[in-house]
């Protein structure tokens, strides 16, 4: 039993893991300012999240 | 709302420092907690989980039957790993403290028992173990430890000098004071519900039912409120809040305890669901949108398990009178973190139970995350606040910032960023419209430069859309031009959330919509003209304007099949509330005699909310309670499924004239074939002949309470079913195999009559 999304394909472990390591920095430039903040940390991992959501959408419309 | 404290301005903000009341009895040389329990209630209610948890793991660990499980297994899964986790962190003991440790709680069992029914095979019985055998560690550790400077920091004493102590007689002056309205309601309201016959409920609902005598009864509660509010010179906030838990009750329990069966079927039909993934059921999603956000229904079917009961049949009746009380606390403690007096926020706990109609708060995942949302809202105010030297342009123009900060115990940032990821993380995988209106908000929120972060909103957001992405793809593949092409269509969502939501019902269906709206659109008025006086006393906090306004940001783009104007009412409703209590008019009225005739007015509107909110709450129970016919009817379809050879793909097919939710408990198998009837008899021959062509079994269920929600919100004529089983028994051939007096069950036994 699973969710929609089975996790067994390689793009969908790939996806994920980006999603789930951009949205890390993301909290990190937060409660770690020092070491995080960067802007170029931080908008990277921004918009290399959205890109992802975006082309899972864009793949399964 | 008038002289509710006993003075006279324009807003009931609370000064900064808590003092204390002076009153004339003598002084008293000791140091005791305001806002906190002292330290011997605090081991007491540490043992207590601590005994309660221990009993639970136990039960369930060796599966035993016993009176009382179910309480300890309420408190293992809904109170305990949050409980353990913020009194480890020497969290304070106060209302936000258990309502957050609720929270978490919940936001554990679902984010745990999703992994447990997507990975690990439902293992839910080591689970309730090790989670028993964490918090028994962690409680016991806090009953271990010796107090430190963070246990005395957070306890807020009063002076000695200021401390009195009452005589007996004084006392008991006092008590017979505060309690009389409420007890006297209480008695008047419980001889009510003895007395109410559901019988008589018609077209009005509820409102039919109950003798008129019972509103006497909760007259007296809502005075009893208002009294001890206002009462001189030391309001009781205490036992205003006793009469307020007795409201709800009474309320609440006149419609649950005199129904033979727990009311509403969507909420039958959430047990089903849960009852589905507690015996180890896969999750639905191709049959149910629900199912792409199932965290709400894996911890209900846990608890089921821990409780060791066979459905969550008993949560029902309980469900709106706890969620109700637990809103209204979150209220009360939001109004304090936006600086009202512990009065005024009390106030505002009044007026969002009394002007709740929107009935959210039943068996389901939205009366969860309506509560998560909130936590979250208070939380991030009180520890992520900030306090900008030299706001910005739009911040000003929202208003200012009067509240006195009031962190959280000793969370830290760092702390309450977890807690809140945690928090949102259980909200983003239990419902699909809350999470939009927690990123509305904590977006507003960071904007007017309120709260101290945004990147907290954009991780939250991307989480979100994650979720949706890659977990809940069968909610939106093949429907994107449904969810996305509202957007910004504004007459559409408007049409869909007002004009069709009573388009056809019946004359008496369409008055209690449009009392509903009417009452929304009172409260929106009331809270704006409100929100324009504080604001032009620059005693407006800006948190205010975005509570109350965010809500409508997801109405703009998505109408949620014509429910998304009942979600914005619901959520803008706290910020509603407390911004009604905020203003004290008394400064309006100069003349004693206008004071009183003003505060005899405000009190009569008060009390006339209560069969006002029983019409508009309770409006549907003619086709929205479960009968007991309807209950013989389903038992009979039932019968004939359990009988017949589940190896048929599909076994049987079941049409009825609404969902037949109380059939799918225990039959969730049935769930993809069980459909409703078109309204036109000759379509529903078509359909019919579709299916009998596919499958031998095909059965048509007629309950009563269906029959009457097509008359009530399809404005069919009475008797209208018998007009159509005519017409449909000429186009195919119908053999009635059971029936009741208002239901039946028929066999559809070949295409031609």
């Amino acid at each position: 039993m699973t969710l929609a999304a089975d996790f067994n394909t390689i793009s969908d472990r790939i996806g994920v893991t980006i999603l789930l390591v951009a949205l890390a920095l993301l909290i990190l430039g937060d409660l770690r300012p020092a070491r995080w903040s960067a802007a170029w940390v931080q908008l990277s991992a921004f918009f290399t999240a959205v890109a992802v959501i975006a082309v899972r959408f864009v793949v399964m419309i | 709302m008038s002289d509710l404290d006993g003075r006279v301005g324009a807003t009931e903000l609370a000064p900064p420092r808590r003092t204390a009341d002076c009153s004339s009895a003598p002084l008293i040389g000791t140091q005791r907690p305001v806002d906190n329990i002292g330290h011997r209630a605090r081991r007491f209610a540490d043992g207590s989980i601590l005994v309660l948890t221990a009993a639970a793991g136990l039960l369930a660990a060796f599966d035993w039957d016993v009176p009382g499980r179910t309480l300890c297994a309420a408190v293992l899964v809904v109170l305990s790993p949050g409980w353990t986790l913020l009194r480890l962190i020497r969290a304070p003991i106060e209302v936000f403290t258990l309502v957050l440790a609720s929270a978490l709680s919940i936001a554990y069992a679902m984010l745990v028992t999703l992994v447990l029914a997507t990975r690990l095979g439902w293992a839910w019985q080591a689970s309730a173990v090790i989670t028993a055998i964490g918090c028994i560690v962690g409680l016991t550790v806090v009953l271990l430890r010796p107090s430190d400077e963070a246990d005395a920091r957070s306890e807020v004493t009063v002076d000695a000098h200021v401390r009195r102590i009452p005589q007996p007689n004084q006392l008991a002056r006092t008590a017979a004071r505060r309690f009389v309205y409420g007890a006297i309601g209480l008695v008047v309201a419980v001889v009510g519900m003895f007395n109410t016959d559901i019988e008589r409920i018609g077209s009005w609902g509820m409102i039919q039912a109950v003798p008129p005598y019972f509103f006497l009864g909760t007259a007296s509660i809502v005075i009893g409120v208002l009294d001890n509010l206002r009462a001189k010179p030391r309001p009781s906030v205490a036992a205003a809040w006793v009469h307020i838990v007795a409201l709800v009750v009474v309320f609440h329990g006149v419609v649950s305890f005199t129904q033979p069966n727990p009311r509403f079927p969507v909420a039958w039909l959430h047990v089903a669901f849960a009852d589905h993934l507690a015996n180890g059921g896969p999750l639905l999603q191709s049959s149910d949108a629900r199912f792409s956000w199932p965290g709400f229904f894996t911890a209900a079917g846990y608890l089921e398990r821990v409780a060791g009961t066979d459905t969550m049949l008993w949560a029902l009746a309980l469900t709106p009178m706890v969620v109700t009380v637990v809103s209204a606390a979150v209220v009360y403690d939001l109004g304090i973190t936006l600086g009202l007096r512990r009065t005024r926020s009390t106030l505002a706990a009044l007026i969002f139970v009394l002007t709740n109609w929107i009935a959210q708060d039943y068996f389901a995942p939205q009366a969860v995350a309506f509560l998560l949302v909130f936590v979250i809202v208070d939380l991030v105010l009180r520890n992520l606040t900030s306090t900008p030297s030299a706001p910005h342009r739009l911040s000003r123009w929202a208003g200012t910032t009067l509240a006195p900060v009031r962190p959280f115990g000793e969370l830290g940032r760092t702390g309450t960023f977890v807690v809140v990821l945690g928090l949102s993380a259980a909200l983003i995988i239990s419902h699909q419209l809350s999470p939009v209106m927690l990123i509305a908000m904590l977006g507003g929120l960071a904007i007017v430069q309120r709260t101290s972060t945004y990147r907290l909103t954009l991780i939250i957001a991307l989480a979100f859309a994650g979720w949706v992405s890659y977990a809940a793809e069968s909610y939106w593949i093949g429907h994107a031009d449904v969810l996305f092409g509202s957007v910004g269509d504004v007459s559409s969502i408007v049409s869909q959330n007002v004009g069709e939501r009573s388009v056809s019902a019946s004359e008496t269906r369409q008055l209690v919509v449009r009392l509903r709206m009417l009452t929304m659109l009172a409260t929106w008025f009331v809270a704006g003209a409100c929100l324009l006086v504080l604001r032009r006393h620059n005693r407006l906090d800006r948190a205010f304007v975005v509570l109350l306004f965010a809500p409508f940001l997801p109405l703009v783009l998505q109408p949620y099949g014509g429910e998304g104007l009942l979600r914005t009412a619901l959520f803008s409703l706290p910020a509603a509330a407390m911004l009604i209590a905020s203003v004290d008019l008394s400064r309006f009225t100069i003349a004693r005699p206008a004071r009183y005739f003003v505060a005899a007015g405000l009190t009569v509107l008060t009390v006339s909310l209560v069969p006002l909110l029983m019409t508009t709450r309770y409006g549907n129970e003619s086709y929205e309670m479960v009968t007991d016919d309807d209950l013989a009817v389903y038992e009979a379809m039932g019968e004939i499924i359990d009988e017949h050879d589940p190896t048929q793909s599909p076994p049987i097919h079941v049409f009825s004239f609404s969902q037949p939710a109380p059939l799918l408990i225990g039959r969730m198998a049935y769930y993809p074939s069980a459909q409703r009837l078109p309204r036109r008899p000759t379509r529903a021959a078509e359909v019919l002949r579709e299916q009998l062509a596919a499958t031998r079994d095909v059965y048509i269920v007629i309950a009563g309470s269906h029959v009457i929600e097509r008359e009530q919100v399809d404005g069919f004529a009475p008797g209208w079913q018998d007009d159509y089983l005519a017409e449909l028994g000429d186009l195919v051939s119908l053999e009635v195999v059971a029936s009741t007096e208002q239901g039946s069950v028929l066999r559809v036994r070949s295409l031609t009559p």
